[in-house]
């Protein structure tokens, strides 16, 4: 899966800005997985990019790192192990 | 600071470039042309036009002007009770039967401007002027946290001392405080307008909502009530809420003070900034419309006389064209108001009140109340326990949730769901377990007796059965002594 992340992220980030290109090679690896993208400040987890609309039940807040956060969906059909791996990917990229 | 010192300093602060951007063709958006047309030709509008528009606002549509000055010009007193009740409604199905409550905390009375009606202008000696250290807004905090309150509005004089760092420093101490199970989740600022930059600094450390109220969106009133100062820029202020949006602070309080021009004008002026900054932020909208109306002061003697001042019926009127015009946003109702004004004006869709509040700088750790140090006189001096039983006996819960930015539901995101009416599926949740904290930590017994069972009542309500069964379990662990529980 990490390789896998991360060749479709390095090839995105080619065309689309880098968030976007997270955004693209996530749902590819899970298709169906609802999500949204947040800055953290503070306690404020501010909407940057993502489903919106489809968010209207409670999400599960998944922190990347100090700057950035995840919302998934509650049912999210990530594994835990699968879900910490996709985290250390994404730090990588999302400073 | 001397006054060639203010003038140096204004010129500082004062971003030209970071308003004349907003402007349409170097015009800002209050077109009093416009407004007064508008006004001028829906008068005496017929009956059936007005259920239309009623209609359009239970579809949860944002009004356009001629439509709000319809609303504004009925002289038909059973299409208002139609209206009263539409508020109510419109209410209910974007935020449910819950009140959103808050505390607000002056933290600094020192200010550079002459606003006529302000007890906190410059030049008002009988103002005792204080800047809270940040152990003293420990202390502030401290007594607001032990009342139960979870939500703040920080309030800041404009001067150079409570610059943007200050107030950066007294939110990091804010949240920072902690006592027993409490604490405070969201901070809201009211403060002066910023630059971009500025604004980051208080993104950075967490801001809620920030607020800025234009007081009268009337081009000529405005400059005679602000005769010097840094306030005396309209258009600095008037995008001020823009250039938050821009800084990535993005949930926006608008709202003007009633009773210092015709207040027709001043909806009609809460409408157009609406749309402007929906038009300029991908539908994004103020988060918050506030209702202020003007209310005595310590040594100002405007504030009794000036022939704009607004009576209940009419207070009640605007409030209901607010709420229909701009359905999907929040409606902050506070204590300037009392309490029996209050109660009748929670009804037409009022979303948010503070309580238990005392604008002395100081005021809440030494628990006193001190006209010298207040901005205005209170109108509703009921503590938070008090409230929350009175709005138990007229149906509503409490609400001390902080979900929403905490979960990545602002700006755009948070519009999205609310214009859609979805966002109580969320929010209702959240109050019935916040609810649950208040009533088990701070409430009196008289409260707790007559206030607990909106748990159950609020919980059967809820249409998911997936979500109630989630909530029950979580009101289990509440019982059990978890703390701040949300979806």
């Amino acid at each position: 899966m990490t390789q896998n992340l991360l060749n479709r992220i390095e090839d995105y980030a080619q065309q689309v800005p880098i968030l976007q290109a997270c955004d693209r090679a996530v749902r590819e690896l899970y298709p169906g997985l609802e999500l949204r993208w947040a800055q953290i400040y503070g306690l404020r987890w501010s909407h940057v990019w993502g489903d919106e609309d489809s968010m209207l039940s409670a999400g599960r807040r998944v922190q990347i790192n100090q700057h950035w956060g995840m919302v998934l969906n509650e049912a999210c059909p990530i594994a835990e192990t699968e879900l910490g791996q996709l985290v250390q990917v994404l730090r990588n990229y999302l400073k | 600071m001397q006054s060639i010192g203010y003038q140096e300093w204004i010129d500082n602060v004062i971003k030209p470039d970071q308003l004349e951007k907003y402007l349409n063709r170097g015009r800002d958006f209050i077109n009093e042309e416009l407004i007064n047309q508008a006004l001028l030709a829906n008068q005496n509008p017929a009956k059936t036009r007005l259920r239309e528009i009623i209609a359009k606002a239970l579809e949860l549509e944002r009004l356009n002007p001629d439509e709000t000055a319809a609303l504004l010009n009925c002289s038909d007193e059973d299409i208002w009770q139609e209206m009263y009740q539409a508020g109510y409604r419109v209410k209910e199905k974007v935020y449910g039967r819950r009140i959103v409550t808050f505390a607000p905390l002056y933290v600094s009375n020192y200010c550079v401007n002459s606003c006529v009606y302000c007890g906190f202008r410059s030049e008002n000696g009988q103002t005792i002027r204080h800047q809270l250290s940040l152990e003293e807004v420990e202390a502030e905090v401290a007594a607001l946290v032990q009342q139960g309150h979870k939500r703040l509005i920080m309030v800041y004089g404009e001067h150079p001392a409570s610059d943007v760092h200050y107030i950066a420093q007294t939110l990091i101490r804010a949240y920072n405080t902690k006592v027993g199970n409490g604490e405070i989740r969201r901070v809201n600022v009211n403060a002066a307008p910023m630059s971009v930059d500025d604004l980051k600094v208080l993104r950075d450390v967490g801001i809620g909502t920030f607020q800025v109220f234009q007081e009268t969106y009337h081009h000529k009133s405005y400059q005679r009530l602000h005769p010097r100062g840094i306030k005396a820029n309209y258009h600095w202020r008037l995008y001020s809420l823009h250039r938050a949006m821009e800084a990535g602070v993005d949930d926006v309080g608008i709202g003007a003070l009633f009773g210092l021009y015709d207040w027709k004008f001043e909806v009609m002026g809460l409408l157009l900034h609406t749309i402007d900054l929906e038009q300029k932020f991908g539908g994004v909208g103020p988060h918050t419309i506030s209702v202020p109306r003007i209310e005595p002061a310590v040594n100002t003697p405007f504030t009794q006389k000036s022939r704009y001042l607004v009576d209940d019926d009419s207070f009640k009127k605007l409030v209901t064209v607010i709420r229909l015009s701009v359905p999907y946003t929040g409606l902050i109702l506070t204590a300037r108001e009392r309490a029996e004004v209050r109660n009748e004006v929670i009804k037409v869709g009022c979303t948010q009140l503070d309580a238990g509040s005392n604008i002395g700088i100081g005021g809440y750790a030494q628990n006193r109340l001190d006209y010298h140090r207040q901005q205005f006189i209170l109108g509703d001096n009921r503590s938070l326990d008090e409230m929350i039983r009175d709005l138990a006996r007229m149906g509503f819960i409490t609400s001390f949730c902080t979900a929403d930015y905490r979960c990545g539901r602002t700006g755009e995101c948070f519009m999205s769901i609310t214009k859609q009416g979805k966002i109580h599926n969320l929010c209702m949740p959240n109050a019935i377990l916040t609810f649950k904290e208040y009533l088990l930590d701070y409430a009196s017994p008289e409260t707790r007796a007559e206030a607990s069972y909106l748990i159950d009542k609020e919980l059967m309500a809820l249409p998911n059965e997936q979500v109630r069964e989630k909530v029950k379990g979580m009101l289990e662990r509440i019982e059990a002594g978890e703390r701040d529980l949300f979806l």
